[in-house]
């Protein structure tokens, strides 16, 4: 095994060594549980039941264990499981910065684009590793308490309603996963840009979830719906368009393209930064 | 052998390093020495690579820090004040890391390694267990296990108790008698110094002030470390 995949291994070691690495199951399988339990409450069922009939579709047959599922993944899951691997990888990399460990390692003869590339590759297999749980999760913990049936959905960039049969949702939802993840990559990017040059984990992951959270509330804001399109949120939320039913994939390079050029401008600068920074005690 | 050569670092406006150039000998103990913020730790970063001089170079067994930074650092081992571990980890597991970076070091070397700091009975168990001593064992195994020929220890001594030091003092000379390893030692401890250094290297406000072949005993060490220091 060469020596970047064994310093691979040990770092998804370390992820999964710390407490911060299962909280961010935990604490994704505790949202879906709590979302689950709660609008199965007598005082919040017909509020569910009133905002789902708004859409236009009966509740009943209609609020599956797809729907809401597909629901909690849009509404909150996503948020957390791009916040995770973004925490964790500025604790992998300004993290051991501030400890020292970093410094450790690059008395090494190694070159420290290849500590953070292994760094990067492990953050990225927890990441996938976390939005798969996430998905999963959402549909297993969704399916004890709703039925099984149809999938409603909603975009939430258009507005536009789409019903589709089990299971071709089952399998559009399944589909989604992979852009999922990379749109939660891109959050790692940011966190892996903002961990270059901090010397803490705990500056880089406020830097990166003020951006996250600026970014979200600004794209809410009615004011700013004509240029919606130039918020790093509403092009992370576009793999959404998977459930368009005239869908034909067109808009899959240009989307995913975006993204991947995102992510290759912040690695490359994270890369400079990361490499040309002194390390001082 | 470690040279560094017409050594230059800013940090803005703050010259932390002028022009510094001196040589720790084969196989010889050379202790560091300054006040806080002299720029000993400034210098012991450009001497491994992570700090970049504005002008100069260091080198070590004569390859360039700069331009042969694999070569250089190849035969170099080190450690810094209260190194920090994955403390999940346990002793093992940081050596056999650590030693992994470059190429897998056998079990049975780890484990000499390990006796020889007197780690051997704690090395299984988690670093978050480990006091300040047991921390600086660690820190010491693994600067030896790539078998460096040249070992920088910074502040290595710093926060342990008397026995701590003793047992650092003991390991730090074994290092040499034993392999003949050249050894850079910043610390403020002039006792220990004097006890273990058969060089001496004093650096002020960024200056190399005094270097030294032999400090003399530590009362001397003292009197002449507080003269330099004092007129700077």
């Amino acid at each position: 095994m060469s020596t970047f995949w064994s310093h691979t291994k040990w770092e998804l070691r370390f992820i999964f060594r710390r407490k911060a690495a299962w909280t961010g199951f935990a604490a994704i399988l505790g949202f879906q549980l709590l979302f689950f339990a709660l609008i199965q409450l007598p005082e919040v069922r017909p509020a569910v039941k009133a905002f789902f009939e708004k859409l236009g579709y009966s509740f009943s047959g209609n609020f599956t264990s797809l729907t809401a599922a597909h629901f909690v993944l849009m509404n909150g899951c996503g948020f957390l499981a791009s916040a995770f691997p973004a925490f964790i990888v500025c604790e992998s990399i300004a993290g051991d910065v501030g400890s020292g460990m970093m410094r450790l390692m690059l008395c090494r003869p190694v070159s420290r684009l290849r500590i953070a590339g292994a760094k990067l590759v492990a953050c990225t297999i927890y990441l996938a590793l976390l939005t798969a749980a996430t998905a999963i999760g959402a549909l297993v913990i969704a399916s004890i308490f709703e039925p099984w049936g149809p999938m409603v959905v909603q975009i939430q960039e258009t507005g536009q309603r789409i019903q589709y049969s089990a299971s071709d949702g089952l399998w559009l939802y399944l589909r989604g996963l992979p852009f999922n993840a990379l749109a939660a990559f891109t959050w790692l990017s940011f966190a892996c840009f903002f961990s270059s040059r901090a010397n803490r984990g705990s500056t880089a992951i406020v830097t990166t979830i003020a951006l996250f959270v600026t970014d979200d509330l600004l794209r809410r804001m009615p004011f700013f719906s004509s240029i919606r399109d130039w918020f790093i949120g509403s092009l992370l939320s576009s793999w959404e368009r998977i459930y368009e039913p005239s869908s034909d994939w067109a808009w899959v390079p240009e989307i995913c393209g975006r993204m991947l050029v995102i992510d290759a401008v912040l690695l490359t600068a994270a890369a400079f930064l990361f490499v040309r920074r002194d390390f001082k005690p | 052998m470690i040279e560094a050569r017409n050594l230059y670092k800013k940090y803005g406006e703050r010259l932390a390093v002028d022009d510094i150039s001196f040589i720790a000998p084969k196989g010889k103990i050379t202790a560091l020495l300054g006040p806080n913020g002299a720029g000993k730790s400034t210098l012991i970063g450009m001497m491994l690579g992570q700090i970049k001089p504005d002008a100069g170079d260091v080198f070590i067994n004569g390859f360039s820090v700069q331009k042969q930074r694999h070569a250089a650092l190849g035969g170099i081992g080190a450690t810094f004040e209260a190194p920090g571990f994955h403390g999940e980890l346990t002793g093992m597991e940081v050596l056999e890391f650590l030693s992994s970076l470059t190429k897998k070091v056998s079990a049975a070397d780890i484990k000499d390694t390990a006796d020889f700091v007197g780690l051997n009975e704690r090395i299984h168990d988690k670093v978050r267990t480990y006091s300040r001593g047991m921390r600086l064992r660690l820190a010491l195994a693994q600067a030896l296990l790539p078998r460096p020929s040249v070992v920088i220890l910074d502040e290595p001594m710093e926060g342990l108790d008397p026995a701590g030091i003793r047992d650092a003092r003991r390991i730090i000379g074994r290092m040499q008698s034993n392999f003949g390893t050249t050894i850079l030692l910043s610390s403020h401890l002039l006792h220990e110094v004097a006890e273990i250094c058969n060089h001496v290297a004093i650096i002020c406000r960024g200056k190399l002030v005094l270097s030294s072949p032999n400090g003399g005993t530590a009362a001397e060490l003292e009197e002449t470390y507080l003269s330099v220091v004092e007129t700077e």
